[in-house]
């Protein structure tokens, strides 16, 4: 090989490194994980069925997601619409689909509550410390002791919840996890130099948090918005079959499973259908969680 | 080791008192007036509710109120008909000497009615718990061993797919399968309440599925975690100079791999341990299992605040309690952290 030929050789790889950031190799290993992709798809699937679904499914099968019908009660998939209908003959594949919207919409937005508090406490916390981190730790070690289906159990009966204080209960009671994780990865940041650097040429205590420690904190953000996403699911539907969640006739998985629970051996569709969907969308936040966490963790092997 | 486990037990005080003041404040936060779930009486007089209001040390601030709750009101004189002069004295021994208050829905001792709930709860969670750990460290340890074969490629899937199933929905499916279709087992309840002289194996017929689908969670997790463990301490240094002594494969899993895999697992442990109490509620509604969880959802319906008041500082204690029990698990096992 001639020495030009060497050169030019080094010089592709410095090309091929340089238009690779962080961000976009995490793409490329993502993009590459095909359990990972599959799980995302069908996230964004039920996402926009649930969302923009109902209206067309409303107009083609001429269902409407109110409407009862005594007569035509617990109808077996194919007989009544293309689910069937439930205890009172209302159609079940467009129930379901209102039902994601509540379920999937408290997910997202008490996920990303709980995110948001975890993220802005721990940061704050742990870029201070002194004795506002005592005091914080020692809250959340204690709000950690109370089992949390009972504090849940305690907010649910304070504020009976709709839709929109559920959110906000499940928010401020999971933020704790976050702020764990955020709270020790800022603890390790704060001993690099280029804090110090930030700091000799003046850099202010904002300016910090927001440009260099934040940025830093993303990858675990997301992993964290993704798993909690999955969780808050099972713990939403987990409150409505207590009959705590969100209350009928606003449809949502948890709820309608706890109707379903009565009318099992005449529509055992209607079991069926709500935990399936709750199953496969818990299943895929984990697996896009999981997947995001090899692709961010530079320390994981990559394309394993 | 002493000087951790005082440091530990120390540590946990201000936790303790965290509880209590966090629960007392939600307690205080409920709507919704004692005194009239107490009396629900239409016939009841402005004065009758007063004076009881009095006797209940409702009428008392936030404040003195706690203080009466964590330490009893047995010191002071109750001013019961409201002229400014103490009468008799209270009957309250406080939570600090075990006193945890009268329910209002039961009129009985809480500390009694939760007392007598937690067996059928520990028979459910703590059995689940074995089973879990008991099936799911080999689980784990034979994923990581025959890493990526079939073994694992299913054990991993099941981890994830056992994590993702509501536990009380596969309760229901198991329900309508077993009990509706085929009529193998029984359907709810923990024994025969017709046949007193059911034996113990019968008994055991009315825990499989409420066990089975709380262990399965459990086997899911540890079995995850297991795998991760095992995985790491076998690209570990050590084990690359036993393999280059040239000792046998089962000696290296079980004299070098294992006992550096199953430290980490005494940490899961603790919170295992700690959510006995509350890790069933929602498990023991689908099979109305008489226990604690059953109780405390009663109790949220019927707003009775010294009963939740109640379990949720027990549940909270037996949790410091086994996170306490895990941290000195921990520290006895391995020396590096009490030595940090």
């Amino acid at each position: 090989m001639s020495a030009d030929a060497r050169v030019l050789v080094l010089d592709d790889e410095e090309q091929f490194h340089k238009s690779r950031s962080f961000w976009m190799d995490a793409v490329r290993h993502f993009r590459r994980d095909r359990l990972s992709m599959l799980s995302l798809a069908v996230l964004l699937l039920l996402t926009l069925a649930c969302f923009f679904g109902p209206p067309i499914v409303e107009k083609v099968l001429h269902v409407d997601v109110s409407r009862t019908d005594l007569i035509h009660r617990n109808l077996p998939p194919g007989e009544g619409g293309l689910l069937g209908t439930d205890q009172l003959g209302r159609d079940h594949l467009i129930r379901l689909l209102y039902g994601g919207q509540v379920s999937l919409a408290v997910a997202y937005l008490a996920s990303l509550v709980s995110i948001t508090i975890g993220v802005v406490v721990g940061i704050v916390t742990a870029y201070y410390g002194g004795v506002v981190d005592d005091a914080v730790m020692w809250f959340i070690n204690t709000l950690e002791s109370v089992p949390t289906i009972f504090l849940l159990l305690i907010a649910a009966t304070i504020w009976s919840p709709s839709a929109q204080v559920l959110i906000l209960i499940l928010g401020a009671l999971g933020w704790v996890t976050t702020c764990r994780l955020v709270r020790g990865q800022v603890l390790s940041l704060k001993a690099n130099e280029f804090m110090l650097a930030a700091r000799a040429i003046g850099a202010r205590d904002w300016w910090m948090m927001l440009s260099h420690i934040f940025p830093n904190t993303i990858s675990l953000v997301v992993i964290s918005l993704t798993i909690n996403a999955g969780s808050l699911i099972l713990v939403e539907s987990g409150l409505s079959y207590l009959g705590l969640g969100v209350q009928p006739p606003t449809p949502t998985w948890g709820n309608m499973l706890t109707e379903a629970r009565s009318y099992f051996v005449q529509g055992t569709h209607l079991v069926i259908w709500p935990g399936l969907l709750i199953s496969l969308t818990v299943l895929c936040f984990y697996l896009v969680g999981d997947g995001l966490r090899d692709a961010l963790d530079p320390r994981s092997v990559r394309g394993r | 080791m002493q000087v951790y486990v005082i440091r530990r037990l120390i540590q946990s005080i201000p936790t303790l008192f965290g509880i209590t003041l966090i629960s007392f404040l939600m307690m205080l936060a409920a709507p919704g007036d004692p005194v009239t779930l107490i009396t629900f009486n239409p016939t009841a007089t402005a004065e009758g509710t007063a004076q009881l209001r009095r006797q209940l040390g409702l009428d008392q601030p936030p404040l003195v109120q706690y203080v009466y709750w964590l330490i009893g009101n047995d010191w002071v004189k109750i001013d019961v008909d409201g002229d400014g002069v103490g009468d008799v004295y209270g009957t309250r021994h406080g939570f600090l000497r075990g006193d945890l208050g009268q329910s209002l829905q039961h009129k009985r001792s809480v500390l009694d009615l939760i007392v007598e709930r937690v067996p059928a709860t520990l028979k459910l969670t703590l059995t689940s718990l074995i089973v879990g750990y008991v099936v799911g460290i080999p689980l784990g340890i034979l994923s990581a061993i025959r890493s990526r074969t079939w073994f694992d490629q299913v054990t991993r899937v099941f981890s994830v797919v056992g994590n993702a199933i509501p536990a009380f929905w596969l309760a229901l499916l198991m329900i309508i399968v077993f009990s509706v279709n085929l009529g193998w087992l029984p359907m709810s309840g923990m024994r025969d309440i017709t046949r007193p002289d059911a034996s113990g194996l019968d008994q055991i017929r009315y825990m499989i599925m409420p066990v089975f689908v709380l262990a399965l969670g459990i086997i899911a997790t540890v079995s995850r975690y297991m795998r991760a463990e095992v995985m790491e301490v076998l690209g570990q240094d050590y084990v690359r100079t036993a393999r280059a002594k040239g000792l046998q494969n089962r000696t290296i899993v079980v004299h070098h791999v294992l006992r550096n895999a199953l430290i980490p697992i005494a940490a899961l442990l603790g919170p295992a341990l700690g959510s006995l109490l509350g890790g069933a509620v929602i498990i023991e509604q689908v099979f109305a299992w008489p226990g604690m969880g059953r109780l405390v959802v009663n109790g949220v319906f019927q707003r009775d605040y010294p009963l939740i008041m109640g379990s949720v500082v027990l549940g909270a204690v037996l949790y410091i309690l086994g996170v306490l029990f895990s941290d000195i698990l921990y520290a006895w096992i391995d020396p590096r952290i009490r030595l940090e």
